[in-house]
């Protein structure tokens, strides 16, 4: 990638930045692209705000899971070492599962089932959609921008599920008459919306993404229930909830939510839209949850609205 | 309200907001494994063991103060958000629950299908009661008093049902009454409604049921082959499946002592995996009056004089309309 050093429409020189060389073009140009409808423009000329550019960030990361996670021998191998596993690479045991029935382990009977946090994919998302948000607001103060609004998040597997392809796309606005900024504030909202955040007392501080992923290693109960099957020792039927499985589903959420609050620093989560993907890599189902939204804070005391009136339209 | 010819903010406003840190996104380095003893013992037999990890409850702070927002995850939109204030009502945090249960072999892969079908119907109540419980669970943790706007995802494979319920956990401003969360998937509006109308929800009633699409017999082919005539043997097993599965959704409201349920919603369709087999499952939110008698809402009767939706409605959303 060739970079190229930054320069604002207003002629202010910046530090060399982490972009291609045709992001510096394309932004000392004297004119601008915005991906706002008619309507958000207006909205944002109406605000004070005066869109200078578009920006994007953007990111290509690969993984290799395998490299990571267990092989079904020292799967194996972990249980008759009991306890005390050790999954160092792959993440954190979230949940231990035992076998009811009390004979020696093995790859076709799996005596102890783990829940894992993949922290090395955590790591690896983290990594790339961290890089993708520096490139956006590099490329926004380039602009002398103080803010970024309407940003979309387009990420998504690039080649295969083991790369993915992180993208944040948003128009760069001027405060006329305000001061340069210290940091580049962030938004997923644009227009009537971000009018209305204002109006509420709150002002955005920036787009947030987190990432968690949970990786099951069934232990035989699960594998039992999962077939449908009764075992042979009269200890499990297939009835009644899969404990393993729900408490993945669920872990997979909530940590999700708890990475994203560990960003939030004391500010809250506003519009927040969580999306969760299964997949199966290297033969283990991995359960992997992105939520996204605007960090917020509050600058004004809140002011409720009164109480909205009912109407019925007559047409 | 804010006059339209000034910008949305102060500079003060702007100065607080530029001072303060930013933060990015989750940055997590992989940590250390969660140590788990040697000698720690199995749990008792049954349907095997487990040991849970502290993540499934968190401590989370809860300060019940009005307008607070540190740490709030909210899956609100901007103007549901200020429809809850306007009831003095605030989201806590987003919550979730999620449970899999099993459905047994014999299921829609054998010939024993009748009695599958209500093996599979119970499998479904056995996953939705146990992520009810989990959402419940995590809003009593998060200071709330009930979810509203709850996100339903129930999904059917072949050996396994799954429910996955997330939602807003939601209290009135500065803290609430205690007790039982409610979990509802209307959204803030119909909640405010609901309020104003003086009836209060009281939780997710649901119900489902399963039916093989019976066989035709090869002399009723024939029969109908040659005439224009109603169906009956799929009439009467879809009919009795539909009907068996609202009775279950009326009989989980009932069970939580409502006198009702609003927003019904049902979804009929074909499984997958498995031909002639129909799934039915219903859900809404079951409802009982909060006061003695309804309270009429009195709506305002308005002609629009153009087509609203279609034009910038700068003025109404900065609060300076008349």
């Amino acid at each position: 990638m060739a970079f190229t050093s930054g320069a604002g429409t207003g002629g202010q020189a910046g530090p060399p930045i982490d972009l291609p060389e045709a992001a510096g073009r394309r932004l000392a140009a004297k004119s601008f692209s915005s991906a706002l409808s008619v309507a958000d423009f207006a909205a944002c000329l109406h605000m004070g705000m005066r869109p200078v550019g578009l920006v994007q960030g953007f990111c290509a990361m690969g993984w290799n899971p395998g490299y990571y996670l267990p092989s079904q021998t020292n799967y194996g191998n972990q249980w008759q070492g009991g306890y005390g596993t050790s999954w160092s690479g792959w993440g954190n045991v979230l949940d231990n599962y035992y076998c009811p029935h009390s004979i020696i382990a093995s790859a076709e009977h799996p005596s102890r089932g783990y829940n894992i946090e993949a922290t090395g994919i955590e790591a690896t998302w983290a990594e790339g959609y961290n890089a993708t948000y520096r490139r956006m607001l590099e490329e926004a103060e380039a602009l002398g921008a103080h803010g970024v609004i309407g940003v979309t998040d387009a990420t998504k597997p690039l080649i295969g599920p083991r790369v993915r392809e992180f993208h944040l796309l948003g128009t760069a606005v001027v405060m006329d008459g305000q001061p340069a900024p210290d940091r580049v504030w962030s938004t997923y909202l644009a227009g009537s919306k971000l009018g209305k955040l204002f109006e509420a007392g709150l002002a955005p501080v920036s787009v947030v993404g987190a990432f968690a992923a949970v990786t099951v290693l069934p232990v035989c109960v699960t594998e039992i229930q999962e077939n449908g099957r009764w075992d042979t020792y009269g200890v499990v039927s297939p009835y009644g909830e899969i404990g393993q499985l729900s408490d993945a589903q669920t872990s997979a959420r909530r940590l999700v939510r708890d990475h994203i609050k560990s960003t939030l620093d004391g500010g809250a989560l506003h519009g927040a839209d969580l999306r969760v993907s299964e997949d199966s890599l290297v033969g283990r189902t991995t359960i992997s949850a992105v939520l996204r939204g605007t960090k917020v804070r509050r600058v004004r005391d809140a002011e409720p609205l009164p109480q909205p009136v009912p109407t019925v339209r007559l047409s | 309200m804010s006059d339209p010819d000034k910008p949305a903010m102060s500079r003060e406003e702007l100065d607080r907001l530029f001072n303060t840190p930013q933060g990015m996104v989750h940055d997590k380095t992989p940590a250390a494994p969660a140590p788990s003893s040697p000698s720690s013992p199995p749990e008792p037999a049954g349907q095997g063991g487990r040991h849970r990890s502290d993540h499934h409850s968190p401590p989370r702070p809860s300060s019940p103060t009005r307008g607070d927002l540190h740490q709030v995850t909210s899956d609100l939109t901007i103007d549901e958000t200020l429809l809850l204030h306007s009831i003095d009502w605030e989201p806590v945090d987003m919550v979730i629950g999620a449970s899999v249960a099993a459905i047994p072999t014999m299921g829609f892969a054998g010939a024993g299908w009748a009695g599958a079908t209500d093996q599979s119907a119970q499998a479904f109540t056995s996953a939705v009661a146990s992520a009810v419980a989990r959402i419940r669970d995590d809003c009593s943790a998060a200071g709330g008093v009930g979810v509203i706007g709850v996100d339903v995802d129930f999904q059917v494979h072949r050996h396994t049902v799954q429910a996955v319920l997330v939602g807003t956990a939601v209290r009135p401003a500065g803290g609430g009454r205690g007790g039982h969360p409610f979990v509802s998937d209307l959204t803030v509006r119909d909640f405010l409604l609901l309020h104003n109308a003086g009836w209060e929800p009281l939780g997710l009633a649901f119900g489902a049921s399963f039916v093989q699409v019976p066989y035709r017999t090869i002399g009723t082919v024939f029969k109908q082959v040659t005439a224009n005539t109603e169906m009956t043997n799929l009439t009467e097993a879809m009919y009795q499946a539909r009907e068996q599965g609202m009775e279950r959704l009326q009989s989980s409201a009932i069970g939580m002592g409502a006198q009702g349920v609003v927003a019904v919603q049902y979804s009929d369709r074909p499984l997958p995996f498995a031909s002639h087999v129909i799934g039915f499952t219903s859900w809404g939110t079951a409802i009982r009056l909060s006061g003695e008698s309804h309270r009429y809402v009195k709506p305002r009767m308005v002609v629009a004089m153009d087509d609203a939706g279609d034009l910038f409605d700068l003025q109404g959303a900065m609060g300076t309309k008349e």
